[in-house]
């Protein structure tokens, strides 16, 4: 069963070069893993039953959700652009490395990953760039 | 007022029992303290803050056990391995948050005290302003004062370990349900000792005491509202309006912050500094919004916990995709950003310097392993339930490492550990993992693990099979050392250590727009906070392999084994860069 981490990585890696994908600003990220919490989707792993949201600001916040992106990046298994500090990069061999572990999901999972992609897409590019320029 | 939070309530009784049997003379039926008639307020001084005034409720409580026995608790647990004079304790730090809390209150008082007065007159119209001030300001003081009451041994280490208790959390849950917001268990334990009515009683008694003498101007003359005391400790209030206040306790830049990084940075001995000055100069609030999709806002203020018929906007009003409440919160603005700079570099210097220090780590990481064997043995040999659990907790501080703990111990293979962490026989760092020991060939292999320890539900699993390998090598490697890997682990002293990485919460959150451009700047435009953790992160953050000296060169060799086969790293030149050599 995929867990938190195994669906940020899924979701960094796949959408590496299709969207930027915020880091500094992570309100898309507690929009999008609110979402797939609240609504019915096939396929759901079960961590999301104890993720819990915090009400302290103006959207719903994951403490888990945070404490991983940072955890991900303090131990340098991701990039973030710089000076803005705005947008995940990810190495693409690890990228295509950590791709190919989708294939190992069931068919339920990959539905739902899918899907979570989908939607993750368009949280990411609702969200505004800090900056107009990120140097990678 | 708890009645819906059954395990809440329930820890609620327990801690009220708990303190009737222990402390009789201050707390229950018999309680008689204090005894002799009290003063209405005593001078204090500390050596960071100086000379400051506490109340006669705050004296009660500091001289009452609840209080007391922080003074027996080290603040940085036991960093003073390390840096010899951090011996300060909870107990000093405790009195320099309630000073701290005060100051911030009286400078938003004094900056924008009409605002505070049309907060407090939209909140209780009916009732007179004068005193309401002073009530709120000594809720605040009372909170800042408590707020650390939940602890136990050494602090932060037996948090990690009495946090795992079923009751705890459980009581974690229920407190999120409750304020819709995630706290620690040192802060659920504190949050019911404010709600216990062992507190309330000891005031009571403290205010048929007082000493007929003039008071204080503002010394406030009323009742308490305990539920709001026990809210702020955990980073909320029991109105909307009133948020500022548990962000003076509880928030990304709050009171306990600013004591802890100046008090641990001098007594370590470490010249960290950040301007107190300014942070009170520009401290200020701001009007904004607390989303509630979920209703449990709702329940809170309006709820038997608060009461108050709030209107809560729909979503949609002020552009809010949830329905939400107004709010006031406590912020510094952009002008602010050298003090915000020095409070962030004066926390990754304190964890690159001494919470994430290797003997610091190896130190509680032996702590660590005698309280979780101590809390399987009184459950499976004691039969223990989880109350009887934590009343051991309460009763241990950090003079049980020489008395209760010793007597525990005694006689089993624990007490080799206890005995160590005495006398400072540490564990040693066999091997140090970053992200920069990897070469290109072994980045895959060491990502996957490094992004396995951090995630919540693999992080176990992923580091008790790499220990179990090691384990395992340590036997074929040496038969006669143990007669299974879980036993070899433990007489070698070998674990795996990934210690969390700091956190920066809620930062962006507490800095203030630019304000009526209704323009936000992003922190990292003023201040390069991606380069300073990329650049600790590189240098400082390590996952370790701790073992004891005299097992050093067999868990060199059995740690390498096990990392070849579990984690597929095999190139000498990788061992090389992570061995630890002296």
């Amino acid at each position: 069963m995929m867990t938190l981490g195994e669906l940020i990585k899924q979701l960094v890696s796949h959408l590496n070069t299709e969207v930027r994908i915020p880091f500094e600003n992570e309100a898309p990220w507690h929009e999008l893993f609110y979402q797939l919490k609240r609504e019915n989707i096939q396929g759901k792993p079960p961590f999301f039953k104890s993720l819990r949201f915090d009400w302290d600001g103006p959207y719903p916040k994951c403490k888990q959700v945070t404490e991983y992106l940072h955890a991900l990046h303090w131990n340098a298994c991701i990039s973030v652009c710089n000076p803005t500090f705005d947008a995940i990069t990810l190495p693409e061999d690890i990228a295509a490395h950590w791709k190919a572990e989708a294939a190992k999901l069931d068919p339920e999972q990959q539905d739902f990953l899918s899907e979570a992609l989908k939607r993750a897409k368009q949280e990411f590019r609702a969200c505004p760039s800090q900056s107009s320029v990120c140097n990678t | 007022m708890l009645s819906s939070f059954k395990t809440l309530s329930s820890i609620v009784s327990f801690l009220d029992s708990y303190l009737e049997k222990t402390h009789p003379k201050f707390f229950g039926r018999q309680a008689c303290h204090p005894y002799s008639s009290l003063k209405r307020s005593k001078i204090l001084h500390d050596n960071l803050w100086g000379t400051n005034r506490f109340t006669w409720r705050e004296l009660a409580i500091i001289d009452s056990p609840i209080f007391q026995r922080l003074s027996f608790i080290h603040q940085i647990g036991l960093a003073y391995h390390v840096y010899m004079s951090a011996h300060h304790t909870r107990f000093e730090h405790s009195l320099g948050v309630v000073i701290i809390a005060s100051r911030i209150f009286e400078k938003i008082l004094e900056h924008q005290g009409k605002d505070v007065d049309t907060i407090i007159n939209s909140i209780w119209p009916k009732i007179n302003l004068r005193t309401q001030i002073p009530r709120i300001k000594q809720e605040l003081r009372l909170a800042a004062l408590l707020h650390d009451t939940g602890h136990s041994l050494f602090s932060h280490t037996s948090e990690h370990v009495y946090g795992k208790i079923h009751k705890i959390q459980q009581a974690k849950e229920e407190l999120s349900d409750l304020t819709g917001k995630s706290k620690g268990a040192g802060e659920v334990l504190s949050f019911c000792l404010a709600k216990t009515d062992s507190i309330q009683d000891l005031l009571g008694r403290a205010k048929s005491n007082l000493l007929e003498e003039e008071y204080h101007s503002d010394e406030y003359q009323g009742e308490i509202d305990f539920n709001n005391v026990a809210l702020m400790i955990v980073g909320r209030s029991v109105h909307p309006y009133l948020q500022f206040l548990g962000d003076i306790i509880s928030s990304g830049f709050d009171a306990d912050k600013l004591d802890y990084l100046l008090r641990d940075a001098t007594n370590a001995g470490l010249p960290l500094r950040y301007d107190l000055e300014r942070y009170l100069f520009s401290v200020c609030l701001e009007k904004n919004l607390l989303a509630d999709d979920e209703g449990k806002l709702e329940s809170l203020y309006r709820g038997s916990f608060s009461g108050f018929n709030l209107e809560k906007r729909e979503a949609g009003d002020y552009r809010s995709k949830y329905p939400c409440y107004e709010t006031y919160r406590m912020r510094l603005p952009v002008k602010a950003l050298n003090t915000i700079e020095q409070i962030i570099i004066c926390k990754l210097m304190l964890f690159s310097y001494i919470y994430h220090h290797q003997k610091v780590r190896a130190a509680e990481g032996l702590l660590q392993k005698i309280l979780e064997r101590l809390v399987k043995q009184w459950r499976d040999q004691a039969n223990l339930d989880d109350d009887q659990i934590l009343a051991k907790f309460l009763d241990f501080t950090d003079l049980a490492l020489d008395g209760d703990l010793k007597k525990e111990t005694i006689n089993t293979e624990i007490e080799e550990y206890r005995y160590r962490i005495m006398y400072r026989l540490l564990p040693r760092e066999v091997y140090s993992l970053g992200s920069p020991s990897a070469s290109h060939a072994e980045r895959k292999s060491l990502s996957d693990f490094l992004a396995a320890v951090i995630d919540p539900d693999k992080k176990i699993t992923t580091i008790r099979q790499l220990e179990i390998a090691i384990g395992s090598e340590l036997l074929r490697q040496s038969s006669n050392l143990a007669t299974d890997p879980e036993e070899a682990l433990w007489k070698a002293g070998v674990w795996v250590d990934a210690p969390k990485s700091p956190e920066f919460e809620d930062i962006e959150e507490l800095i203030m727009h630019r304000p009526h451009s209704g323009v936000t700047i992003p922190l990292p435009r003023v201040f390069p906070i991606g380069e300073w953790l990329d650049a600790y992160k590189s240098f400082r953050y390590r996952v370790r392999i701790f073992c004891f000296s005299e097992y050093r060169e067999l868990v060199q060799r059995a740690a390498r084994r096990a990392m070849e086969t579990e984690l597929n790293l095999v190139s000498n030149e990788f061992y090389q860069n992570i061995l630890r050599r002296r």
